[in-house]
């Protein structure tokens, strides 16, 4: 079972106070930290796990710079057998579109029987780079995946729909599955178990090797301003001290009728 | 005319709200740009479902056929594409639900049109089309355009438009036939599966006490357990402590748990991403504790405490008991 | 002194006494040498340390604490019934020499035992016999009438019937050698002195006939060499080994306090290791495994471990206990298949042997360490064990997240490090330094993660600031530079994460010129002095502030309000890690009009809140109570309504046991700096 998981790195964004840059597209990133994405966490270990059960390998793969190597070796400390990092320059020039051609050119190429993504990337929300390479490598798919199970060369898969419900599925591999949070409990890799890793293989490609042509990455999708969310209403905000604030409290349910 | 798309989307015979939302905001924008609004509508025996949009789209196209029971994003995609092919719509609108997620972005990719998922306003300046979503888990807005394409592919967020009527209209019915047979089916469903159903359904509570990532530790949960139980409420939580397996599914809020309409709802330690947000539209009254001024909560929330919930959350509690007594 | 039978020249169904003794000796000596090789092939095949420094230190430590037994009397009665004893076994070893050599020559006496020495060492080892059958009388009834609890075991088996079975040993031994003296009294031997023992039994045998009391004599004899060597032999097998290893153990005593040992003495990088930590038995060190033979099964560990105390799954003892039965069975004294090697035994100590959660209920307060009378280290090991459960991913997933903050932002809320000093903005009448490189203070203050941005703990920050401020020294703090002690990251068992963070503040450091440290916490203050390289000059708040107190640059004069009574509470990491009991204790003394009571529990007995570490970030679930709750009942039966801690960690959790206790309003919980800063 060789499996291929997509990761990316993101910003570590939630005790934080975000700032947008001077340009206006984006946000200041010189104070943050950077970890790997919470879903890419699940698939990565999704995929370990299949590997423990049925052998085979696992493979990180990840679109960015130099910096973007920490989440692959922490993917190899946790027990993935290689990785690759595409070098191609500012990687926020890129869309999901063009993400997922580069991701996809690369994938097509290796061996495999899966092929994960997290169903979302933390810091763009998107959630199309997954679909996207299914339909560029023109394997089946599934999304939200939140349990899978592997029987005669097909993967049993459960999808995570709306309002607690859950669509099992089968589907003949090779298989792209876009993993979502809490299908596992990714394994926590020390810093010698990072450090270790070093010594297995981490590929740089080149985007120039892949044959993609400029036009073909061009985004289709232009971020023309960020800026933080706008001072709406909103709630209106008990004050006063503790006390104060717990009479307005037990008021306001009072008048609700929920005080019984 | 330009044509706006919307593709319905339905489970088990009913239509799904973020259907209507669409419609509505397909209506506004037919109001002011002169668009038809067309819905799509794939499935089986969905003579109801066509019913119930009759007034709010100009045409519905249906394709009723047994093969089309459930949802497949390769039948769905083919049709589609089939679709935009001939009439050539400027805009699709899908839900940003599970199965929207899983047919937009295979749909982009078939037909070469831009995608921009989970919009929460669609608008045109100076004539150019531009979405507004979010990044950062709700920190950041951004504003996105596209790239000069014949159509665009949207997905839009459950909850943010209305789900009235909007506009006057009477639907056209075109009942479309395709060779389904052509169209490699990669995925057999199998069945639906329901969440353990627990021995508590907080989508009957009448208030609720939920409880987010704020509380830290498993069993700081106690704290807010026995506010819940001082107000003779039920104690819920959103996903990430379902995630922890601190608290079973069956007791999360949002749009992947359980959607919950009670009187009050009281959210402690919650951010407020929009996942969880979608759980509580139906709300009556949502009040909000959390450390973070800035914590997206506090913009869906009808009022909010600013500070620690360790130091509040007892001191509500002992408000609620003295008052219970007295 | 003449003997009226000469054991060495009887002859017993044809064969010379001379003879068998030899062969008790011979055959004894050589079942005991392979017993005791066995259980060194363990030791040779374990980990090395080094134990071999500070001789004299060694030595004089091993005359106070292995000779003079000084930690014996931390239980009273006992005690002084085990220091009888003990001292009976080192009085009655030249008896017991004397007694062998009377088997193999007759008239046999040692060197200097010949003429007057010898017969007053006769009344001496006399008197002992009475006093060891006496304690030994009074040690088995206390245990089968008393019942001590902490003999008892909350999982598993308990050992007792060897105490019992030695303890008869020892009193069939004393009976023996009286026996042996008294009817040799009766036979018409003389004696210089009255022995009480001796002629009283000789009163006893009067009236015998003379075959009966040559019988008994003989008798008395074999059965006593026979009882000894079948002793010596039984001691490696079970919990009295401690009888042969305590003394060594105690010599080759852990020196530095506080510290945590490196993963391995004797290599230096640990990226080289296959394997981080403890699985296995042969993991641990030589000393470790020692420590593992010389449990008595006393049980003092565990009467003090806070988490036993609580319901946590840990015990001490039952931990050393439960290792040490499966090294004995893994590498046992016969193997009836082939040569035990450590290749063939795959056994995973974790899982089988030892619970995850026992493991992670330790607090590291040392309570354990401090009673042990044959100090045995138990902190060491349980951070050892974590290392190995770090680096095989067998740590609860709330640990994960929070090492994942350290590593990333360098304290455990995941906050950015850029506002790690916005504390200080609060501070209106004190402006403080944030050190640039090449500054120079004569206090460089490290304030660590929890004054910097838990609120409550910032409160402690400012004091001391405050404190600093107001004495005139010239300070300044690391602020956005600083990063975690990382005291909890290596107590936690993640070692990698410890020397990186470790590596950047000495980094840092070196970028200032400072004449000290002063830190917030103990913890810090304990891992910067112990752990960190560099024999950092560093000092807790209270060490510093004392002298300034002491010579009047810092005096308090505002009364505090009347009525409230304040109880200290010795933090683990201050007090028993680090022996510093009296200054934080002069500086709530110096505030005038305090009343002050004392918790029955104080110094070297304090009784942990709970715990700077593991358990801000994880839950025992099988606890009955909260550490920080029992400790705040103690003070509150000590007529306390003030508690006054100089750890941040136990103002946390006694805040918290506040509220969980329902003592709101009845007790408070305040910081020594703040406390003393409020009367300036």
């Amino acid at each position: 079972m060789d499996i291929v998981v997509c990761v990316k790195r993101v910003p570590l964004t939630e005790e934080v106070d975000l700032a947008v840059d001077e340009h206006k597209k984006g946000i200041k990133k010189d104070q943050l930290a950077f970890v790997l994405n919470d879903w890419d966490n699940y698939a990565i270990e999704e995929a370990l796990l299949l590997k423990e059960k049925y052998g085979g390998t696992v493979t990180a793969i990840t679109v960015g710079s130099e910096e973007d190597e920490e989440v692959l070796r922490r993917c190899l400390a946790m027990g993935a057998d290689r990785a690759i990092r595409i070098e191609a320059g500012d990687v926020s020039r890129f869309d999901s579109f063009g993400i997922s051609k580069i991701l996809s050119r690369v994938v097509k190429d290796l061996p495999f029987d899966l092929v994960f993504t997290g169903v979302l990337a933390d810091d763009d929300y998107c959630g199309m780079v997954g679909m996207m390479m299914a339909e560029e490598l023109g394997i089946n798919h599934a999304n939200m995946v939140t349990a899978i199970e592997i029987e005669n060369g097909k993967a049993r898969t459960t999808s995570e729909l709306e309002g607690g419900l859950g669509e099992v599925s089968l589907i003949a591999l090779p298989a792209l599955l876009a993993i979502q949070t809490g299908i596992n409990e990714p394994r926590y890799v020390s810093i010698l178990g990072i450090r270790k890793a070093a010594k297995k293989e981490l590929k740089v490609m080149d985007l120039s090797e892949l044959g993609i042509s400029d036009e073909e990455l061009s985004p289709r999708t232009i971020i023309e301003e960020v800026y933080l969310p706008p001072e709406t209403e909103g709630a209106q905000i008990l004050t006063g001290d503790p006390d104060k604030i717990a009479s307005d409290f037990v008021e306001i349910l009072t008048k609700k009728g929920v005080m019984g | 005319m330009s044509e706006v798309f919307v593709i319905v989307e339905h489970r088990l015979g009913e239509i799904r709200d973020i259907t209507l939302e669409m419609l509505w905001k397909a209506g506004e924008l037919a109001q002011k740009r002169s668009y038809n609004v067309t819905a799509i509508l794939l499935g089986h025996e969905v003579s109801s479902i066509a019913e119930t949009i009759s007034d709010r789209a100009d045409k519905i196209i249906i394709s009723d056929d047994e093969q089309l029971k459930n949802f497949n994003a390769d039948i769905y995609k083919e049709i589609i594409a089939g679709l935009i092919e001939e009439s050539k719509p400027s805009l699709i609108l899908i839900g940003n639900t599970a199965w929207g997620m899983e047919l937009a972005p295979c749909l982009a990719v078939r037909t070469g049109f831009p995608l921009a998922t989970d919009c929460i306003d669609i608008t045109f300046r100076d004539g150019k089309l531009t979405v507004q979503r979010q990044m950062f888990s709700g920190k950041i807005f951004s504003n996105v355009s596209f790239s000069s394409s014949a159509g665009c592919l949207l997905t839009i967020r459950s909850g943010v438009f209305p789900k009235d009527r909007i506009g006057d209209r009477q639907a056209q019915i075109v009942q479309r036939e395709f060779s389904l047979k052509e169209i490699p089916q990669k995925k057999d469903f199998i069945e639906f599966v329901e969440t353990a159903a627990g021995d508590v359904d907080i989508a009957q509570a009448e208030l609720l006490v939920s409880v987010g990532r704020g509380i830290g530790e498993e069993e700081n949960i106690s704290l807010v357990r026995e506010l819940a139980e001082a107000l003779n409420g039920l104690l819920s939580c959103s996903r990430p402590i379902v995630d922890k397996n601190w608290l079973p599914k069956y007791l999360q809020v949002g749009s992947s748990g359980k959607s919950v309409n009670p009187k009050v709802y009281v959210a402690v330690g919650i951010s407020g991403a929009f996942q969880h947000l979608q759980g509580i539209t139906g709300a009556g009254t949502v009040i909000a504790i959390n450390k973070d001024p800035k914590a997206p909560i506090f913009r869906a929330a009808d009022y909010g405490i600013v500070g620690d919930l360790f130091k509040i959350v007892p001191v509500l509690k002992e408000k609620v008991l003295e008052t219970k007594k007295g | 002194m003449h003997y009226k039978i000469q054991p060495a020249l009887e002859h017993y169904l044809g064969i010379p006494g001379l003879f068998i003794t030899l062969s008790i000796l011979i055959g004894g000596l050589a079942i005991f040498f392979y017993i005791m090789y066995r259980r060194y092939l363990l030791l040779r095949s374990a980990k090395p340390d080094l134990r071999f420094d500070s001789l004299w230190r060694r030595f004089s430590d091993l005359i106070i604490y292995g000779i003079f037994q000084k930690r014996q009397p931390r239980y009273l009665w006992i005690g002084i019934l085990h220091i009888m004893i003990f001292w009976g076994f080192v009085v009655l070893a030249l008896r017991t020499i004397t007694l062998y050599g009377l088997g193999l020559k007759a008239e046999f006496f040692l060197p200097f035992l010949g003429g007057s020495l010898g017969e007053f060492y006769h009344l001496f080892k006399d008197i002992f016999e009475i006093i060891v059958l006496f304690a030994c009388i009074a040690a088995i009834l206390r245990r089968a009438i008393g019942r001590p609890a902490r003999y008892e075991f909350k999982h598993g088996k308990a050992h007792k019937s060897h105490a019992y079975l030695v303890l008869g040993l020892i009193s069939f031994l004393m009976v023996t050698d009286i026996a042996l003296d008294g009817s040799g009294i009766t036979l018409g031997e003389e004696r210089a002195y009255w022995l009480p023992a001796a002629h009283t039994a000789s009163y006893l045998f009067n009236g015998l006939a003379q075959d009966t009391l040559r019988t008994v004599y003989q008798w008395s004899y074999w059965l006593h060499i026979l009882t000894i060597m079948f002793f010596l032999n039984y001691l490696p097998l079970a919990k009295h080994f401690h009888i042969i290893t305590a003394i060594p153990n105690v010599f080759l005593r852990k020196l530095k306090k506080g510290s945590i040992k490196p993963p391995r003495w004797d290599v230096e990088n640990i990226e080289e290791l296959d394997s981080l930590g403890v699985d296995k038995i042969e993991d641990f060190t030589w000393k470790h495994i020692l420590d593992f033979y010389t449990c008595t099964e006393c049980g003092r560990c565990s009467d003090n471990c806070p988490a036993n105390t609580v319901g946590r799954p840990l015990s001490p003892m039952e931990l050393t206990i439960k290792i040490r039965d499966n090294a004995y069975q893994n590498h046992p004294i016969l193997s009836l298949t082939r040569k035990s090697t450590s290749q063939d035994q795959k056994s995973s100590l974790i899982g089988p042997v030892l619970e995850p959660d026992e493991i992670w209920s330790c607090t590291t307060c040392g309570a354990c360490e401090e009673e042990c009378p044959v100090f045995i280290e138990y902190i060491d090991k349980i951070i050892d064990l974590r290392r190995h459960m770090v680096e095989s991913a067998m740590i609860p997933k709330d640990f994960q997240d929070t090492l994942i903050r350290f590593e990333k932002t360098g304290n455990p809320f995941g906050k950015p490090p850029t506002k790690r000093a916005d504390w200080v903005k609060e501070l209106d009448e004190v402006s403080v330094k944030i050190l640039e490189e090449g500054d120079k203070v004569d206090v460089l203050y490290f304030v660590d993660s929890y004054a910097s941005f838990d609120p409550q703990i910032q409160r402690i920050a400012m004091a001391i600031v405050r404190g600093l401020d107001k004495a005139g020294i010239t300070f300044g703090i690391l602020g956005p530079r600083e990063s975690d002690s990382a005291h909890q990251v290596r107590r936690l068992g993640e070692e990698g994460l410890f020397q990186f963070l470790v590596e950047r503040n000495i980094e840092t450091l070196k970028t200032c010129s400072f004449q000290q440290i002063v830190t917030t916490d103990p913890h810090a203050f304990n891992t910067l002095k112990n752990d960190y390289p560099g024999n950092l000059f560093v000092r807790h708040y209270t060490e510093f502030f004392l002298p300034l107190i002491e010579s009047g640059r810092l005096k308090p004069v505002k009364p505090l309000d009347t009525g409230s009574i304040y109880t200290y509470h010795d933090p683990c990491y201050l007090g028993r890690h680090n022996s510093i009991y009296e200054a934080p204790r002069k500086i709530l003394a110096s505030i005038p009009g305090i009343q002050i009571v004392e918790m029955e529990r104080a110094r070297d007995r304090s009784f942990c809140c709970g715990g700077g570490d593991i358990n801000l970030w994880y839950d025992i679930e099988t606890e009955e109570m909260r550490m920080g709750e029992k400790r705040l009942a103690m003070a509150h039966e000590a007529g306390a309504t003030v508690i006054v801690t100089a750890c941040p960690f136990c103002l946390l959790n006694f805040d918290d046991a506040i509220k969980t206790s329902g003592l709101e309003g009845e007790m408070e919980v305040i910081d020594l700096m703040e406390l003393f800063i409020s009367t300036l």
